[in-house]
Order: structure tokens, then sequence, then C-alpha cells
């Protein structure tokens, strides 16, 4: 079945790709917004620890379903073993109208200056292709203001003396600090630190028809019952769609980008409830986040893309990467538990840049509400008793008396980590499986160990009678900050897209997810795949 | 249910206890019986409630069932090295289930018991609505009634 064209299809409504139709159809561009999953509702998952983006154990709550497969190795693993989708190791973000974003924890992070600029910065050591990002973060500064205001963040300006120049303040004052920050505010001060509020994606006040958080437990994993959160799904994409310009197509998947003799891109072929169907347009943008971005890609297979679309040198698909947490669990006398939500409500970026020896690092943070099947299983001391009656017993005394200090630390790109086509075996809608290969480089897991030695000094000052610590290993787990596949460049000859998400060798196709990221920065990095998004859009619309 | 011991009619008379026993779909009685058994030393009663009493072996059952299939052949097959247990008095099984662990009797039941602590944990911590937790016993423990069940 063949539709009649539209101006831009865009595949993908998460993050980046639901900033990209609010975008294109307030310009009056007609768009089709291509979604592999549902359009959940809160009532389908509400308060339910074991229907959440958390814990996999009966699925995944936001998708994709277990039909889906990978092949994947990781770490010092030496063959490809067979996961399915709600295994830890298959590098899920979610499967659903918001993508990951619908289920997020909302922490809104710019990046730092320096974060832009690694290589310049550090150095490339043995074995990274790390580079530079080819747009300085004053270029992005007023890209972020407008993600900032679309999908509403409450944040404190001037906090963070570590950021970047701020033209405009935040949309929303900040949430406000609950017990546990407040403990850990004082003792990061003691220690000549410099805590501030997290900047989050919940309205602390009411914010474009949107309720304020009522700081219930159920952020992150979960859909936010009053829509407090700033979801794609709540936010940029219901406004797309009410212009008229957008129409969201739910569960269908994208398995191919068509192209004509000259190697341009002339539409999409989708499959919906069996169907195949082709979807022409005029412009076509690729918003799968980073993995299934480049599947996509890599399946797009013709004369003049032999590799797959706009693949000329191998790179689609390269330097995937996500970020390696490390940090520490406190346990303390007093109780300080005020089951409020988020929790995550401060953090420090004392550790992001200027750490003795190390390339980068990592903002620390405090952890969001861990519900008591989660802490039951990851937050008890590696040592300790893992059932019984003395589980029993830390569980009753620790549930309210701990907390955990931990960042994303920026990892090393490596060129050899990424997803390649299996030559074999497809899925059931005809698009081969993918094979993933990851190995953390060792300078992560020594960044990770000196941020994680930081969290513990920390909890330690804060008066934590037991501590430990959590590290990575290294098996990269490119789960929810997976990044990286089609990295942006100046060069077409080490780049996939230029700064502006456009294909070097398809003018007409754009990547606009975490695909496009040069580094990941020591940050949760939905905000800055929607600045990015503004930015390509704008050009988007200026240029089609 | 005739080659249940009285010990574990008395079991499985606690597990079903409060509100009427759920019918079970996975498990046999038999098979519920010692499941119940090694739930109880996963989270003992004591001064607060265990895993008998918030009724696991009916989260667990139920999840076999269903969205845990993957496990039922596990359960199936190597339940039968935990035999030994229902005679025993609570001390003892305590020290069967570490060498259990140990993978003294073997690779199969220590994977199997690895499973069993972590459904036990999920029955036992999760909502009530999976078939596990009645009565809200765990979040009455840990003091997070309020803010679990969503009355915020
Ligand atoms: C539990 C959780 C907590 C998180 N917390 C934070 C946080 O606090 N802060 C933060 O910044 N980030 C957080 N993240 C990460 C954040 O959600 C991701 O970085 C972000 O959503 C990635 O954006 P994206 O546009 O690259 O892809 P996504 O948001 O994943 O969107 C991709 C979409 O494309 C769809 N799709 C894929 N393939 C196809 C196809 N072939 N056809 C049609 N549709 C397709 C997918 O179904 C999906 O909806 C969290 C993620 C999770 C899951």
């Amino acid at each position: 079945m063949k539709l009649p064209a539209v101006d831009a299809v865009i595949i993908g409504s998460g993050a980046g790709g639901g900033v990209a139709a609010h975008e294109l159809s307030r310009a009056g561009r007609h768009v089709v917004l291509l979604e592999r999953g549902r359009n959940q509702q809160w009532t389908e998952t509400k308060h339910d620890e074991l229907r959440s983006q958390r814990t996999t154990v009966l699925g995944n709550a936001f998708g994709p379903d277990d039909r889906e497969v990978r092949l994947v190795k990781l770490g010092e693993a030496t063959a490809f073993r067979e996961v399915h989708a709600s295994d830890g190791s298959y590098g899920n973000i979610a499967t659903c109208v918001g993508g990951g974003t619908k289920s997020y924890g909302a922490m809104a992070w710019r990046f730092l200056p320096k974060d832009f600029q690694m290589r310049s910065t550090y150095g490339a050591p043995d074995g990274s292709s790390l580079e530079d990002w080819p747009i300085t973060y004053d270029e992005l500064e007023s890209y972020y203001e407008r993600a900032e205001y679309a999908i509403g963040v409450s944040g404190q300006r001037g906090a963070n003396t570590f950021e970047g120049a701020r033209r405009r303040d935040y949309p929303m004052p900040p949430l406000p600090f609950n017990k546990e920050a407040k403990k850990l505010h004082a003792a990061a001060k003691g220690l000549g630190l410099h805590p501030f509020p997290i900047p989050m994606a919940i309205n602390s006040v009411t914010y474009d028809g949107r309720s304020a958080c009522v700081q219930c437990p159920f952020c992150v994993g979960f859909a936010c019952e009053v829509k407090a959160k700033g979801s794609t799904a709540d936010t940029v994409i219901p406004k797309a769609v009410a212009t008229g310009h957008c129409e969201l197509r739910t569960e269908c998947v994208a398995t191919e980008i068509m192209t004509d003799a000259k190697g341009r891109a002339t539409g999409v072929v989708y499959v919906r409830a069996g169907t195949r169907i082709e979807q022409p347009a005029k412009v076509v943008v690729v918003s799968c986040s980073a993995i299934e971005s480049a599947r996509l890609l890599l399946n797009s297979r013709s004369k003049m893309f032999p590799n797959g679309l706009g693949n000329h040198n191998g790179f689609v698909g390269r330097n995937l990467q996500s970020h390696a947490y490390s940090g520490a669990y406190g346990y303390f006398e007093d109780e300080f538990w005020d089951g409020l939500g988020p929790a995550a409500c401060i953090a420090l970026c004392d550790f992001n840049h200027g750490n003795d020896g190390i390339r980068g690092g990592a903002m620390l943070a405090n952890e969001f509400i861990r519900l008591p099947y989660l802490f039951a299983r990851t937050a008890h001391p590696p040592k300790a008793a893992t059932w019984g009656l003395e589980h029993k017993t830390r569980q009753r005394r620790f549930y309210k008396r701990s907390m955990a200090l931990q960042g994303p630390v920026q990892e090393m790109p490596v060129f050899s980590n990424g997803v390649e086509l299996d030559p074999q075996r497809k899925d059931s809608f005809g698009v081969p499986l993918l094979r993933m290969t990851g190995k953390r480089h060792e300078e992560d897991l020594r960044t990770a160990r000196f941020i994680a030695s930081k969290a513990e000094a920390i909890l330690k000052a804060a008066g934590a009678i037991e501590t430990f610590l959590k590290l990575p290993g290294s098996a990269t787990s490119f789960g929810q900050h997976q990044a990286g596949t089609c990295r942006m460049g100046n060069d077409p000859k080490t780049s996939v897209a230029n700064s502006y998400c456009q294909l070097h060798s398809v003018d007409n196709v754009f990547v606009v997810d975490g695909s496009v990221h040069v580094t990941n920065g020591g940050f949760n990095p939905s905000l800055t795949i929607q600045a990015v998004a503004f930015r390509a859009s704008e050009y988007i619309v200026r240029n089609f | 249910m005739s080659s249940l011991s009285r010990r574990e009619i008395i079991i499985l008379g606690a597990a079903s206890a409060a509100s009427a026993a759920p019918a079970l779909t996975f498990f046999t009685a038999r098979q519920a019986a010692l499941v119940t058994l090694i739930a109880e030393q996963v989270i003992p009663a004591d001064e607060d409630p265990g895993a008998t009493d918030a009724g696991v072996v009916y989260y667990i059952d139920r999840q076999l069932a269903g969205t845990l299939s993957q496990f039922a052949p596990l359960y199936r097959e190597s339940l039968v090295a935990f035999e030994p247990m229902r005679e025993m008095p609570v001390g003892a099984q305590t020290e069967f289930l570490k060498a259990v662990e140990k993978k003294e009797h073997g690779e199969a039941a220590a994977r199997l018991f690895n499973a069993i602590i972590d459904h036990t944990m999920q029955g036992f911590y999760s909502a009530p609505s999976h078939g596990g937790n009645r009565g809200e016993v765990s979040w009455k423990m840990l003091g997070i009634q309020r803010e679990m069940g969503g009355h915020h």
C-alpha cells in the first residue's frame, strides 16, 4: 500500500522525535510521526513497582515485549548470546509514545562547555575514538533554553557554579529539597563542594496547562499520574497533533528508508498490523534512539549504499556508548526517608572535569526513591545476606535510613563498540537482528572508581555508619543512555551527520536522537538530545 | 491432599488464612507446601509477618502460570531436591538451604533457590494485586503503606 506524500516523516516519538514533530508541524509542514509502540496511559501501569521501567522481572512495562531479540557480546565475552528485550543486556530504553521520556526520571541536564570539547581538553587515550563535537555549548545554549521551556524544567539559576553561561532563567523554581538532600547539602558544603538542586523536567508549579508535582514516589520508571513530568508524550507531541499538521501513527514499525537512483530518500516503509505500507516524504527524520536508528539505516541498503544509508565510511553503528554509572550507598543511624518524590533533588558537578589525571568524570546526584523490591535486591552491601532473618532485619532497619549518591561517568568512545546486522536471522518484520558489542575502555573503570570514592566520602561526611561502592564492570550497559552510533562531525570521513543532524551523504535524511552524540557528557542525556533536535528542526524548516 | 503431612497442612492453612485461599493454578498442594517452607526461610516471620503470612506462594504460583513461565521447567524439575526439608526442624532447614546455595545439592537446586529468593522478594514486597503481600504486610513493616498504596 502506498500513501500520498507528506513533507516529512519522523520515525520514533521519543525525546528527539517528539521535538522534531513539534517544530516541523508548527512551521506548517505536513508531518507523519511513526511510533512502534502504543500511546500508553497511566492507568495501565499505575503505581506498581513490578510494572515499571525500573525492574523488568515481569517484562518491560513500557515496551518492547520479549518477542524482540538481540545478540550481544559484552565485556570479556567472546561469543554472541541471544537476549530478549527484558534482559538487562538487551540495551532497552522504551517503546511507546514519548519513548524514554514517558517513564524517565526527568533530570534535565545541560552538558558543560568542556563536554563538547573532550578531545581538545584531554586528548584521546589509546583505543578510544574520542572527538570534539562540531558545535560548542555556546552555539547550543539558546536551543537548551527552548527545550527547557517546551518541556518545562524546574531549577535554580546560578546554583550550579560550573554551568556554562545561561541567558534566561529556568521556567520554574526548583523542586524542594527532601530531608535526605538537606543532610547531603550540609555534608557537601562542609567538604567545600558546591551542591545545588537538580534541574528537573517536573513541574514545581502549574506550567503550560499541566499540574504541579504532587510528590508521590513514582517518578523514575513510571508514567506520571498528573502529567507533571515533561514527557514528550504529554508536551510537544500533543501540541504538534493540535496544529492539525501532524499525524501520530502508533504501532507502526519502520523497516526501511526508500531511496531513488540518485541516493536521495523518497520515504519510509513501515509495517502496521502485518501490512506493508509506503509513506513517501520529502524529508525523513530518524529518531528511533541510538541502537534502532543505526539498525534502520543499516537495513536501508541500495546500489548507492550497499552498506546502509549514509554509511559511506562504515561509521553507522560504531562508537555506541552510554554511561558507566558509579557511586556509593550509605547506611545511617537516623531515619530521614520522607517518601517525597522525586527524591532525586540534589547534585554536584565538582567532579565532572578538572580531576587530576582523569579524562572527564561525572555529575553526582542522590537517588530517586528506591521501591521496596528493588531495595531488597540492589541496595544491600555485597557481603550481606541475600535472604533470611538477617536480610529482613536489614531491610526493616535501613529502608528509611539509607541513601545512594551516584553519577553517570562519561565513557570514552570506542570504535569497535556498536551494532551490526546479523547476516542470517531476522525479526518478525523481516528486519535483520542486531549484533551488539560493548566493552568499556579501562579509562572508564578508572574514572568510575574515582567518582565512587568521592561519593563515599560525601556519604561518610553526612554521617553514614556503613558504606559500600557501586562500580561498573567491563560490560557496557547500553540501555537508557545509549548514544553515539551516528556521530556528528565536520569531516564526512570520520562522522555520519553534520552538526544539523543531516547525513553527510543523503541531504534529506536527518538523525535526530542520541545517535549523533559525539560524547555523552557526565549527565543524563535527554535535554541535550532535545536541544540538538531544536537546532536540527530549525535547519530543516529553513531548508525544506 | 492425602499425602500432606500434618505439619504441611498447618503451614498451607496459615498461608491461606485470613481471606479465602486463592486456588492454585501451577503448583500441586504438595509442591505449594514445599515452596511455602522455602519462602518462609527466605523471609521468616519474626515480630513482623513473613512470607507465609504474606501469601508469597500464591504470587509465585500465579506468575509461573503466566509472566514468569520461563521458570516453570526449573520449578517442575528441581523442586524435588528440596524434599528433605519437609520433615526438618526450622534450624536444619536453614542449614540445608545454605548448603544448597553452595551448590552442595547440585547446580539446578542452587539455580532454583536463587529464583525462589528473587520471586519471594517480589511477592513479599510488591503490590498485593500480584497475589502476594497480603494485607500489605511488608509495606506496614517498612512504614510505607501510605506512600505505596498511592494515597499521597
Ligand atoms: C527509566 C528511565 C529513566 C531515565 N531517566 C532519565 C533522566 O532522568 N534524565 C534523562 O535525561 N534521561 C533519562 N532517561 C533516558 C532518556 O529517556 C533517553 O536518553 C531518551 O529518551 C533518548 O531519546 P531518543 O530520542 O534517542 O530515543 P527514545 O526516547 O528512546 O525514542 C525512540 C522511539 O523510537 C521508537 N522506535 C524505535 N524503532 C522504531 C521503528 N523502527 N519504527 C517506529 N518507531 C521506532 C521507539 O519505540 C521509541 O519510542 C531515562 C530512561 C529510562 C528508561
